[in-house]
């Protein structure tokens, strides 16, 4: 059987405004259902970061350290468990969501629907992250009673360098969409990147720590410059004015992993319509 | 192979067993069988990632647990030295766990569990040849793991070969019980990654492989001694940095020895406990 290569790229047309929000709701909502739906989940979620961060708080604490890059070692513990929550919600929920509508079988449908995929990936992150925000109460809660040191002077600034966080993690979480689907290895690629952006972005180990060649492959990330923003204003007392350099370079990483996650989707999107191969990823 | 069925209309069970070939079959062919078990899940993974997926997943998660701890302790070489051959111990642990611990529910999702209890050999052979599989990887990240952290960051060795090795063998059957243990409750409930990813945080915390037990608080090394990683990851580094003899290891390898016994035997209780349970549900092959 021969196959028509066809030159004509059959265009979606794209409604942006409320109605990309409503696919980004629908589909955060269905996540959430998804994953209340399996008890080990809902036990996991906030049981997890508890366990990680009594594990971590452990290692420092035989090792005779309180202080961590001049920063109380269990409030940095805690902003790093933070930063675990926000980036396990990116790469499972917003850079593995196409690869789930594949596991589902739903993805002809999605791609075809008239909606832009960033909004569905979109729906995944913000689905993930409302998810993970019991085991963020956790984390604090766990913080707190092993005697974390916390120093909010500006609570605008914390919020602020919070947001950020979030914001950075979905921008890389639409980067990473398209490219996971692509790679057609999203599971593996999910689980590869955990580790070495635990690493990478200092949430247990602090980045003035690492080599002079990995510090600068952690600059790259929009999370590192986030997290760095986190402990300032949480740990040291940082108002928005002391953190802006972290925030511009969180805003500009965060742009570029935005501008190709975007490139991406539509060339994604264009590929998959004309070769016809919407099912076989 | 034993078979249970249930009547619907009286409720009562009653097994009927008919032996699943293992008399029928000779040692040679037994561990024939568990070779080309082993070969062939080994072939699969391959296939299905790709090697360098394969490794990403399997070798890297390990690799950079290590080294964030190794990185933690980079100002105190005793307990650097810990992490870095605990390093090995936390492997071992994650690549039993969840290789081991989910090899039959991937069976399952790809619906050919129902195939292999069918299969004229003996259930345990080919189970061992899982298992075989997922020694060989652990012990290839172990060994990868160590040498890198070694490489990156120094590692006095000074080490007693035989009781490296005696401790090996006796942490592999822990494992081996262990991770049969987890797999059985995976299969039950339908979902063994998700309970290795609830466990896993659990087995680090206590297991030993990111600080000595003795170091831990009161109230955290009860648990941590009713497991045998702990025991195993203390002899394993006095093995390797202080060339220790077994002798000297006495008080971590008769726990240790304890528990290569009795894990087994309850893991295979689990299987089998299991095995009937699902049976009776008829849920073996149900997504």
């Amino acid at each position: 059987m021969s196959v028509a290569r066809s030159s004509v790229t059959v265009k979606t047309p794209s409604r942006p405004g409320p109605g990309q929000a409503r696919v980004v709701v629908a589909t955060a909502r269905v996540f959430l259902l998804r994953f209340a739906s399996n008890p080990i989940m809902v036990i996991r979620g906030p049981l997890g970061p508890f366990l990680v961060l009594l594990t971590f708080h452990l290692a420092y604490d035989v090792s005779g350290q309180e202080q961590v890059a001049g920063l109380d070692a269990t409030g940095f513990l805690v902003v790093g468990m933070l930063g675990t929550l926000v980036w396990s919600s990116t790469v499972w929920g917003a850079g593995n969501a196409l690869q789930a509508e594949i596991y589902q079988g739903t993805i002809s449908a999605v791609v075809a629907a008239p909606q832009r995929l960033s909004s569905v990936i979109l729906g995944y992150g913000v689905g993930s992250m409302l998810f993970n925000l019991p085991a963020l109460a956790v984390s604090i809660v766990t913080g707190f009673l092993l005697g974390a040191d916390f120093r909010i002077e500006h609570p605008a600034a914390a919020l602020l360098a919070l947001l950020c966080l979030y914001a950075c993690c979905l921008c890389i979480g639409i980067g990473f969409g398209g490219l996971f689907l692509l790679s057609r290895q999203s599971n593996a690629l999910s689980n590869f990147l955990q580790g070495p952006v635990y690493l990478l972005a200092g949430f247990f180990v602090p980045r003035s720590a690492l080599p002079d060649w990995l510090h600068l492959v952690s600059d790259v990330l929009p999370i590192s410059h986030a997290v760095d923003a986190l402990h300032k204003t949480v740990l040291s007392g940082a108002s928005v004015g002391q953190i802006w350099p972290q925030l511009g370079a969180t805003a500009l990483t965060s742009l570029i992993f935005l501008a190709g996650g975007m490139a991406g989707l539509r060339r994604l999107d264009d590929v998959v319509r004309r070769r016809g191969t919407l099912d076989l990823l | 192979m034993s078979t249970t069925t249930r009547s619907g209309s009286s409720g009562s069970a009653h097994d009927t067993t008919s032996d699943g070939g293992s008399s029928r079959l000779g040692t040679v062919a037994c561990l024939r069988l568990v070779g080309a078990v082993a070969q062939s899940a080994a072939r699969q993974r391959i296939r299905t990632s790709g090697i360098f997926f394969y490794a990403l997943v399997w070798m890297a998660a390990p690799l950079f647990g290590a080294l964030t701890v190794v990185f933690i302790y980079r100002a105190s070489p005793d307990l650097r030295d810990y992490a870095i051959v605990a390093g090995a111990g936390l492997s071992l642990l994650f690549g039993m766990q969840y290789n081991a611990g989910e090899v039959l529910d991937e069976e399952r999702r790809r619906g050919s569990l129902g195939n292999l209890f069918a299969s004229p050999g003996p259930r345990y052979v080919w189970l061992a040849g899982f298992q075989l599989f997922a020694v060989g990887e652990s012990l290839v990240a172990a060994a990868l793991t160590v040498g890198v952290c070694a490489a990156a960051f120094g590692l006095s060795v000074s080490m007693n070969v035989l009781s490296v090795l005696v401790v090996i063998v006796l942490l592999l059957s822990c494992m081996w019980g262990f991770s049969m243990l987890v797999g059985s409750i995976g299969l039950a409930l339908r979902d063994a990654n998700q309970l290795s990813n609830l466990l896993f945080p659990v087995t680090t915390l206590l297991a030993g492989t990111m600080y000595p037990i003795a170091l831990m608080p009161d109230w955290i090394q009860v648990p941590a001694r009713c497991l045998p990683f702990g025991y195993a990851m203390q002899a394993l580094v006095h093995a390797v940095v202080n060339d220790a003899s077994p002798q000297e290891l006495q008080g971590e390898l008769l726990p240790l020895t304890a528990f290569a016994v009795v894990l087994p035997v309850l893991g295979i209780a689990a299987f089998h406990a299991v095995e009937r349970y699902v049976r009776q549900l008829g849920a073996l092959e149900l997504i």
